[in-house]
């Protein structure tokens, strides 16, 4: 059975006191700009709030706002550049193709196992491990010259 | 590589140390009464556009001022139920298939049953009270709106909320907050829709864009009386 209407609201507004901090940095690196991290972690509360049956279990519904935000993310980079970062390799890593900045943040950030990332970011395991690799090759040539040659 | 992988490890843990994003609750549960509120009034909406229907082709009787009832049933169609309950933002109204071959509103509409097979319509004498069956159990109270999120002052505001730009076909979710009972127009080379604020000011409408090109970016313009809005769109898939 359905939980009562106030029951899900309250869910919902728990989960955003224990999940948002975290959810907003994922989604800050992400897209860059910090309102649009915001804007896009109230979308996937609502959207939790929807699918009633993510919220039935609390480790389903975190995977399930990490999975949102992910995906959406992904659609406002196209729509809103992410803004530079003060760190250059995080700056960096905002300017590479987004499926590879998916993969190195949900791996690296998140910490997940490359299945549940591969199940985030719509992808086989093969491809997160493939992106993983080639988006830590590109890191160095993103940044500055000087940064470069001390890794060298 | 493993530099790298050093380095961004380190960057990452600032910041994740770094950033400590400030809360919006009140935004959020603003958010979740007006969807709420919006899908009341959906299926308001809906109810009443079957109620229509239904007096449409007749399988309805009703009951004018002086109480008489006016039987425009239709003996040959199976007939469907509805019921009506109170809410808090008005009526809300379910519909269901059904051989029986009635129609019950509730509250607050006058229409009542019709008898499920008569060769003719027979204007029936005026009714004696037709016991009501107990209506349903009314929607909890809406909450409300936190005091840090004040009503709309009737200003136009539009935003695009959870929609899908790799669904087939791709649609988004608009809303905001106009002057009450006024329309709003979305418009776009590829798909358009329609809306109306409610009595607080409040607007939300899903748009389907079905021919648009993937990857190309278009503009949505949302019109009111009060304002204008662009936003983008791009279908990815």
């Amino acid at each position: 059975m359905d939980p009562t209407r106030d029951d899900r609201r309250a869910r919902v507004l728990a989960l955003y006191d224990n999940e948002h901090a975290s959810l907003v940095r994922l989604a800050r690196l992400l897209v860059g700009d910090p309102e649009a991290a915001e804007d896009l972690v109230q979308d996937a509360f609502v959207r939790l709030y929807r699918a009633r049956p993510a919220l039935r279990e609390p480790h389903a519904a975190s995977a399930y706002l990490r999975t949102t935000v992910v995906r959406r993310a992904r659609r406002r980079g196209r729509r809103r550049p992410a803004t530079p970062s003060d760190d250059r390799i995080l700056d960096a890593l905002g300017r590479l193709p987004a499926r590879e900045r998916e993969c190195i943040v949900l791996r690296h950030y998140a910490q997940m196992p490359e299945p549940e990332i591969a199940a985030a970011v719509d992808c086989s395991v093969v491809s997160v491990h493939a992106h993983v690799r080639q988006g830590l090759s590109a890191l160095p040539w993103l940044m500055s010259g000087q940064e470069q040659k001390a890794w060298q | 590589m493993i530099r790298v992988e050093h380095a961004l490890r380190a960057a990452l843990e600032r910041h994740r140390t770094s950033v400590v994003p400030a809360p919006d609750r009140s935004r959020l549960a603003l958010r979740l009464a007006r969807h709420d509120r919006m899908r009341v009034a959906r299926r308001a909406s809906v109810a009443g556009a079957a109620i229509a229907a239904a007096i449409a082709v007749g399988f309805v009787t009703t009951r004018d001022s002086g109480g008489n009832t006016i039987d425009v049933s239709r003996a040959d169609r199976p007939a469907a139920e509805v019921t009506t309950a109170p809410s808090a933002l008005g009526t809300t109204a379910t519909t269901s298939p059904s051989t029986t071959g009635t129609i019950a509103i509730v509250s607050p509409t006058t229409i009542a049953a019709a008898p499920p097979a008569t060769a003719a319509p027979v204007v029936v004498p005026p009714v004696t009270t037709t016991p009501e069956p107990d209506p349903p159990e009314p929607d909890p109270p809406e909450e409300s709106p936190p005091e840090t999120s004040p009503p709309p002052d009737g200003s136009f505001t539009a935003t695009y909320g959870s929609g899908e730009s790799s669904e087939s076909p791709p649609w988004d979710e608009y809303f905001g907050t106009a002057p009450p009972d006024s329309a709003v127009a979305i418009s776009s080379p590829y798909g358009s829709g329609s809306t109306t604020t409610d009595p607080d000011g409040y607007w939300s409408t899903t748009v389907e864009f079905p021919a648009a090109p993937v990857g190309e970016t278009f503009s949505v313009t949302l019109t009111n009386e009060a304002g204008t809005a662009t936003v983008p769109f791009t279908r990815t898939a």
